[in-house]
């Protein structure tokens, strides 16, 4: 993490620039998208996401309504409400605060609300542990957001702008996710745009329903298993149809986060990769794949396997929920070796990265052995002469085996 | 045959019933009589009124109203007598309870259906459910 990203066009004398941490990157990305309603909790490590949008609602750089709830339960149901009547809102949370808001982030899902949220990941309890692993996160794969990771802090603000006209385009919510302390405390160097750039990339946002009192409606009525007609006779989808629906946007969801990291890389000169992004893949072997900011790091283990004579590379995947299966099966399939580094588990299984990755594979004519590592649960620190290590065993084990190999622990001390 | 095939897979297509057409990405629905559909199907007990002891059947005017008002799904009609609209009416029995002059009894339904048949209720029902409920 140390090395200079290179995921990323380097700027260098700019007077935009400011050496922020992330959570800075992310509350100037909610300034600059004009957000409307704010309601948050404080939890560590996100709390300094809020604390600084307070301060920018209270001296009144940001125009916002800023509510003081008293958990992250309240807080997205309060964005609920001012998203259904056509606010853009914002929130941030971490760990134990995101599993609080479990089933607002359900009812914000099928409710198709384009609420952005920035997940802050940490471990989740118990036992209580306030240091990075992407545990939370995973915890909510199945809720029906899309979900993408940053590797640094220049993304996590040029994301959140991105987020914002995804959710908007695609009526669906944005978990943005970056590694606690790793990220949100570490400073870097941000370009942080103009509010003229931003407003010509992202405009007002235009509420795809609206509850208003000149023209009420029920929104989410019970709607049982099969589809029942109106009082006017038209036949409504029941349960099941809007489940169908949901899961098809977040489908065609791919190739919208595709297009405005395109488009946001012709505003601004910086995309990130869309759904994934790479390192010396062209003619790897090996490739090392991770979601956020250990995905960078691998890039420097990289560095040191080719040194050492094997072609490695890296996959840093950036959306996991839509997962691009198509697009990382392609990228991965002229290597012999994917080792996947995950910094979650799904317990009693193994690495959720792993496991998806194993699935886009499978049926294909030919794709390389899909190696799983559990690493820097709790915050445990990878180094990447650990990553160099893992992928050097899995080498190993594919001289004298064949079949599946089971899950690794990096810097397991037990 | 072709053609055939054609007509015949159009045919279903027309049969089939589908959602789409309601063009709604997430559940809602409007406040109009039946939008939760014919609730009266619910319904296992009926309420049967006695308006000899109805104080507004017997006061022959708008008087005590209190099923009226405690209906929570405004089955009920304003009217004297007051009516009921069984195609919503699930059956709670809220009338029942509220009712000072005892004029409300709870009949079984498949008693009812015995004797008058299980499409009675649809010729008897009493009120309107289009809100008109002046007497």
């Amino acid at each position: 993490m140390l090395r200079k990203n290179k995921g990323a066009r380097t700027v260098t004398t700019n007077p935009d620039v400011h050496i922020i941490t992330g959570n800075k990157a992310a509350a100037e990305a909610a300034r600059l998208c004009r957000v409307q309603v704010i309601a948050a909790y404080p939890i560590t490590p996100q709390s300094s996401v809020v604390e600084n949008l307070a301060k920018y609602v209270d001296s009144g750089v940001l125009d916002a309504e800023f509510i003081a709830v008293e958990s992250e339960h309240s807080a997205m149901s309060v964005l609920i409400g001012a998203s259904m009547v056509g606010a853009r809102v914002f929130t941030a949370t971490s760990a134990n605060g995101l599993a609080y808001m479990c089933e607002q982030i359900h009812w914000v899902a099928g409710s198709r609300l384009p609420i952005v949220m920035g997940c802050v990941n940490r471990a989740l309890a118990a036992p209580w542990n306030v240091l990075n692993d992407q545990q939370d996160s995973m915890s909510m794969r199945d809720a029906g957001w899309i979900q993408i990771f940053c590797r640094n802090n220049q993304e996590i603000l040029d994301t959140f702008i991105q987020a914002f006209k995804i959710a908007e385009t695609t009526h669906l919510p944005v978990m943005v996710c970056y590694d606690g302390y790793i990220l949100s405390h570490t400073v870097m160097p941000v370009e942080v745009p103009t509010q003229e750039a931003v407003d010509a990339f992202l405009p007002p946002y235009k509420p795809h329903t609206v509850l208003d009192p000149a023209a009420p409606r029920n929104i989410n009525p019970v709607t049982l298993a099969d589809p029942r007609p109106n009082a006017d006779g038209v036949l409504c989808h029941g349960y099941m149809e809007l489940r169908h629906l949901h899961h098809a946007a977040l489908r065609e969801a791919i190739d919208t986060i595709v297009a405005v990291d395109n488009e946001f890389g012709a505003a601004f000169g910086r995309s990130w990769g869309g759904l994934y992004w790479d390192y010396l893949r062209a003619d790897a072997e090996v490739l090392l794949m991770a979601a956020g900011s250990l995905a960078s790091e691998a890039t420097a283990a990289v560095d040191a396997l080719r040194e050492a004579g094997v072609k490695a590379g890296v996959i840093g995947l950036r959306a996991y929920r839509p997962f691009p299966d198509d697009a990382v099966a392609d990228a991965v399939a002229a290597a012999k070796v994917v080792v996947v580094f995950d910094k979650s588990l799904s317990y009693g299984y193994e690495g959720p990265i792993c496991a998806d990755l194993r699935a886009a594979l499978h049926g294909r004519a030919t794709s390389p052995a899909v190696h799983g590592y559990i690493g820097g649960l709790g915050g445990r620190d990878i180094k990447a002469r650990e990553l160099v290590a893992a992928t050097c065993e899995s080498i190993e084990w594919m001289k004298k085996n064949t079949g599946r190999k089971g899950t690794g622990w990096v810097n397991l001390q037990l | 045959m072709e053609a055939e095939r054609k007509k015949d897979a159009a045919a279903e297509e027309a049969r089939q019933p589908h959602t789409r057409a309601c063009e709604q990405e997430l559940a809602m629905s409007w406040p109009k009589v039946g939008e939760a559909g014919e609730t009266g199907d619910w319904r296992t007990v009926r309420p049967v009124l006695d308006t000899s002891k109805c104080l507004a059947a017997q006061r022959g005017k708008l008087a005590c109203m209190q099923c009226w008002m405690f209906c929570p799904d405004a089955v009920i009609t304003r009217t004297v007598p007051p009516g009921v609209n069984m195609t919503y009416c699930k059956g709670c029995g809220i009338c029942v309870e509220v009712c000072p002059a005892g004029a409300i009894t709870l009949e079984p339904e498949h008693e009812h259906e015995e004797e008058h048949g299980r499409d009675a209720h649809a010729a008897e029902e009493q009120g309107s459910a289009d809100g008109d409920d002046q007497p």
